[in-house]
């Protein structure tokens, strides 16, 4: 009986601690750690390079698309920048890049005359003001004060024609005193805010 | 002596028909048993990476020789002038909108303002100076000016209205100021 009993226990502790328990564990890690082996030394190279390839192919497959957008709109502008070349070189008289003002001035001078006054004097400067609080990118405000004498009656509309002129001029100051010359003729003071490119080559790249 | 020990006599049904005891038999073992179809799993992931890069670098190359062609086209003298040009009226073009969309028409504040003074007040002088109006004019009676001077208070489009009179044997003379609220403070 007593040898019986001592079977038993030693079975039992051969299943509990077998050696094929033991191997079996060792099995299992081993099969973990080549896994992770391969993993990080075979299969992660492989899918960083397929990964990398796809990005890059990705960037460059948006680059073609917005160069190709590009080279169409660029094609399309060119078109219709030889459509309409000359009234566009119209713009060049209406904001100079030069600061030569002569539509501007040949405008005011039949604008002034049209509504019966004289200019006497003339003079632009730099936009020291404060009305002007547009955020633009290429036009610049420019000062332009003008001397003249006429009839206070056609002031409004003289005013008015002169807003009306292509360059978009805005009366910023205007003063005057209802004395009278010799010639029956009110002196006004008005200023005009108006408009040009401060870069020469704007219109010549 | 060898094979002549005595082998204990017992069946033991918990050991392994064949269980390896030395170390290279047992990584024989795995490797055949587990290896392998680990190995033949990682090479198929492999090859299909290998051959899938034929494609994708193909794709990669061709798409870098179409940019690069682009990039040259782009990289003329004339392109890249007449983009600076296109660009240079596209902003000028914005700028003339905005102008023309966000600035006030003075010439019409102006009229408004001069036809506003009554024909019974004598207009002196006048000065409009962007935001602020000031001008002089003069009155037989001062009730006229009194009613000038309420209508311009009452007005919401003028603020901070002052009247200067002074009185002389003849006439009376007012020095009248106010600003003007732009539309766009209104707003």
């Amino acid at each position: 009986m007593e040898e019986k009993n001592i079977n038993t226990v030693e079975y039992i502790k051969m299943v509990k601690e077998s050696p094929e328990k033991k191997r079996s564990y060792i099995y299992l890690g081993f099969t973990i750690l080549i896994t992770a082996l391969l993993i990080i030394f075979a299969l992660r190279p492989t899918i960083t390079v397929i990964t990398r390839i796809n990005k890059e192919i990705k960037e460059k497959t948006a680059l073609s698309k917005s160069l190709e957008t590009k080279i169409q709109t660029l094609s399309t502008l060119e078109k219709q920048y030889a459509d309409s070349e000359k009234d566009l070189s119209n713009l060049e008289l209406i904001f100079p890049a030069d600061g030569n003002f002569s539509l501007l001035m040949s405008n005011i001078d039949s604008v002034v005359s049209r509504n019966g006054f004289a200019l006497s004097s003339i003079n632009f400067d730099d936009y020291k003001g404060e009305l002007f609080a547009s955020s633009t990118n290429v036009l610049l405000p420019k000062t332009l004060r003008m001397g003249l004498k006429g009839k206070e009656i056609n002031l409004v509309n003289l005013l008015r024609d002169l807003e009306a002129l292509p360059m978009y001029p805005v009366i910023e100051t205007v003063s005057y005193s209802t004395q009278k010359d010799k010639e029956d003729l009110v002196s006004f003071s008005i200023s005009l805010r108006v408009y040009d490119i401060e870069n020469d080559k704007f219109y010549k790249q | 002596m060898l094979g002549t020990e005595k082998q204990p006599k017992s069946i033991n049904f918990l050991e392994a028909v064949y269980s390896p005891n030395d170390i290279w038999s047992s990584a024989y073992l795995w490797l055949t048993e587990v290896g392998k179809y680990l190995l033949i799993f990682v090479e198929v992931v492999v090859l299909g990476v290998f051959f899938s890069r034929f494609i994708l670098d193909r794709q990669n190359n061709d798409l870098t020789e179409q940019v690069n062609s682009q990039v040259i086209l782009l990289s003329n003298d004339n392109w890249k002038k007449n983009a600076i040009l296109f660009e240079n009226y596209q902003n000028l073009f914005s700028d003339i909108r905005k102008v023309r969309m966000e600035q006030n028409i003075n010439s019409l504040v102006i009229s408004e303002l001069i036809s506003g003074i009554p024909s019974s007040l004598n207009l002196e002088s006048f000065s409009y100076n962007g935001n602020r109006v000031s001008f002089q004019i003069s009155a037989s009676s001062l009730e006229t000016i009194t009613n000038y001077e309420t209508a311009l208070k009452n007005n919401s489009d003028y603020y901070d209205v002052k009247f200067s009179i002074n009185k002389d044997s003849t006439e009376i003379n007012v020095v009248v100021s106010f600003g003007l609220i732009s539309s766009a403070d209104s707003k």
